[in-house]
């Protein structure tokens, strides 16, 4: 980490003494000073009437001192703002990354421009944590479905995380519709048990149309290589971030050691018989490796990639590129601007949707 | 902007400050004023810029941007947002904040940025008069605390509240 210029922090800590403290993990004066801002507000609207601002002010070092260390500051305010929602965040649970709000909000409008979308739909959302993704889609997808039936079920093999996804569901109820079926289960993905289960509920009446997942995707070794934040490392759930699962040992291979899940996850979609599969993942590399693997179960009429802004750029600003060298060496389209973030692939009848 | 003012118990002022519209009675702008409508900017013509940092995002990072950066093509106007963590309301903000700029631009003094200046001009020079002769009253009779964290004069908190009042 490069050191930080003297001048820089002189004139930081001249503008507030508490300054030079963010610093250490804001690295930027902007930054440093947003943070400072909302600690503050954060901290008037919490404080009980009657505390002093000497109080508060020694409640502000306090925070100051936490985020110095690293601690994320979702988890000191407690929150993350996702689309319009307001997300309760807290240790052991991953915190929802923007990269996944403006993928979701991208699937949401998606779906939304190929009316009619039927009054039904089946969500299925795993490795779900905050719950973040069900609750997002629910709020942007129901306002144009007369009659929304949204059935959106999360699962996670964190106790805690289902926990606090159920008070994500009560804290945002009112960007959801009153009918809105959310639920959300502690789970194992890899368990048989579950999958024969969740196989079961779904029937020859109806099946999910969509499953959609951030799972854990950072390779040991990228996770070590200092290219996963320190703040990251040490306050966040490894478990969250770093996939192992029951037949696989962490394995050493740098690049494709953070693939594990996606294999159990296609699995998974087709036993469900899924019309659309969207999963999170790290970088064009790895969304290659999963264009790879959709192609190779060839179960799936059409696959693309979404880059962390998938509506920008591309020829005449329509959002799309054409890029070479899939995994197997034939083109998969690609769209928007930034790093590659989601892999996209969809069934037959399914493709009015993407490709129109 | 929030304070707490510390009153010794024997004051007969009230904990909470009243922000009162005085009745102005010259000038052509007073608060009565109807503003113009506000504008409403093409969507066609607002381009928005996606401010990302070179480096690893996703998981790997949880470092929240959330500005916004929007740009009226026709104008050049560029406009920038990180009051909250929330982009969705920078971008409402971004909105405004660009509408007006473009106000500005097309109708000068004409424009609701200009007559809402030239309103809240006139109430603080009525506010600061008044409250110069509250607090010359209430420093004769009695001693008033001032907040230590703020460290400023009451006075001029009181100054700042009139500047702060929505038009």
């Amino acid at each position: 980490m490069p050191r930080l210029p003297t001048s820089l922090l002189r004139r930081a800590r001249h503008e507030h003494s508490l300054l030079p403290l963010l610093f250490r993990t804001c690295r930027d004066l902007p930054s440093a000073r947003n943070e400072l801002r909302w600690l503050r507000e954060h901290i008037l609207e919490t404080a009980s009437p009657k505390s002093p601002p000497s109080t508060r002010h020694q409640r502000l070092y306090e925070l100051c001192l936490q985020r110095s260390k690293g601690k994320p500051l979702q988890y000191i305010l407690g929150s993350q703002p996702f689309g319009n929602l307001e997300i309760l965040c807290k240790p052991g649970v991953l915190i929802p990354r923007p990269e996944t709000d403006l993928l979701t909000t991208h699937l949401a409008q998606t779906l939304l421009s190929y009316p009619p979308l039927p009054p039904t739909i089946h969500i299925l959302d795993l490795c779900t944590g905050t719950g973040c993704i069900p609750l997002l889609l629910h709020s942007l997808l129901h306002p144009s479905i007369p009659h929304p039936h949204i059935h959106i079920h999360g699962i996670d093999i964190s106790p805690l995380a289902m926990s606090l996804a159920r008070k994500n569901l009560h804290h945002n109820t009112r960007h959801l519709h009153p009918s809105s079926q959310i639920s959300f289960q502690q789970a194992d993905i890899f368990d048989t048990e579950w999958l024969n289960g969740i196989k079961a509920e779904s029937s020859k009446k109806w099946k999910w149309d969509i499953l959609i997942s951030n799972p854990p995707y950072i390779s040991p070794h990228a996770f070590n290589n200092g290219s996963t934040a320190r703040s990251v490392r040490n306050y966040e759930p490894k478990i969250a971030l770093v996939p192992t699962t029951p037949t696989y040992s962490s394995t050493d291979a740098p690049e494709t050691g953070g693939d594990m899940f996606y294999p159990r996850l296609l699995h998974i979609a087709n036993e469900l018989q899924v019309g659309v599969f969207v999963v999170e993942v790290a970088d064009m590399a790895q969304a290659k490796r999963v264009v790879g693997m959709v192609r190779e179960r060839g179960a799936w009429e059409g696959v693309e990639v979404w880059r962390d802004f998938p509506e920008q750029g591309g020829r005449d600003g329509t959002g799309e590129v054409v890029e070479v060298d899939g995994r197997d060496g034939r083109d998969v389209r690609v769209r928007g601007e930034g790093e590659g973030r989601a892999v996209v692939a969809w069934r037959e009848g399914w493709g009015g949707v993407f490709e129109g | 902007m929030l304070f707490r003012v510390h009153r010794t118990p024997s004051t007969a002022l009230k904990h909470t400050v009243h922000l009162v519209r005085k009745k102005l009675s010259t000038s052509h702008v007073t608060a009565a004023t109807q503003l113009p409508r506000r504008l409403t900017v093409n969507e066609k013509d607002i381009e928005e810029a996606f401010l990302k940092g070179s480096g690893p995002g996703g998981q790997k990072i949880n470092k929240t941007s959330s500005a916004v950066q929007l740009k009226h093509v026709p104008t050049g106007i560029v406009v920038k947002s990180q009051a909250t963590r929330s982009r969705s309301q920078n971008r409402k903000i971004a909105r405004q904040n660009l509408a007006e700029k473009i106000e500005e631009l097309e109708k000068g003094p004409e424009s609701r940025t200009a007559l809402k200046a030239e309103i809240k001009r006139k109430q603080k020079a009525s506010k600061s008069k008044k409250a110069r002769r509250k607090y010359r009253a209430l420093q004769d009779n009695r001693a008033v605390e001032v907040d230590e964290e703020e460290g400023t004069d009451l006075e001029n908190r009181m100054e700042d509240e009139a500047r702060e009042e929505r038009v």
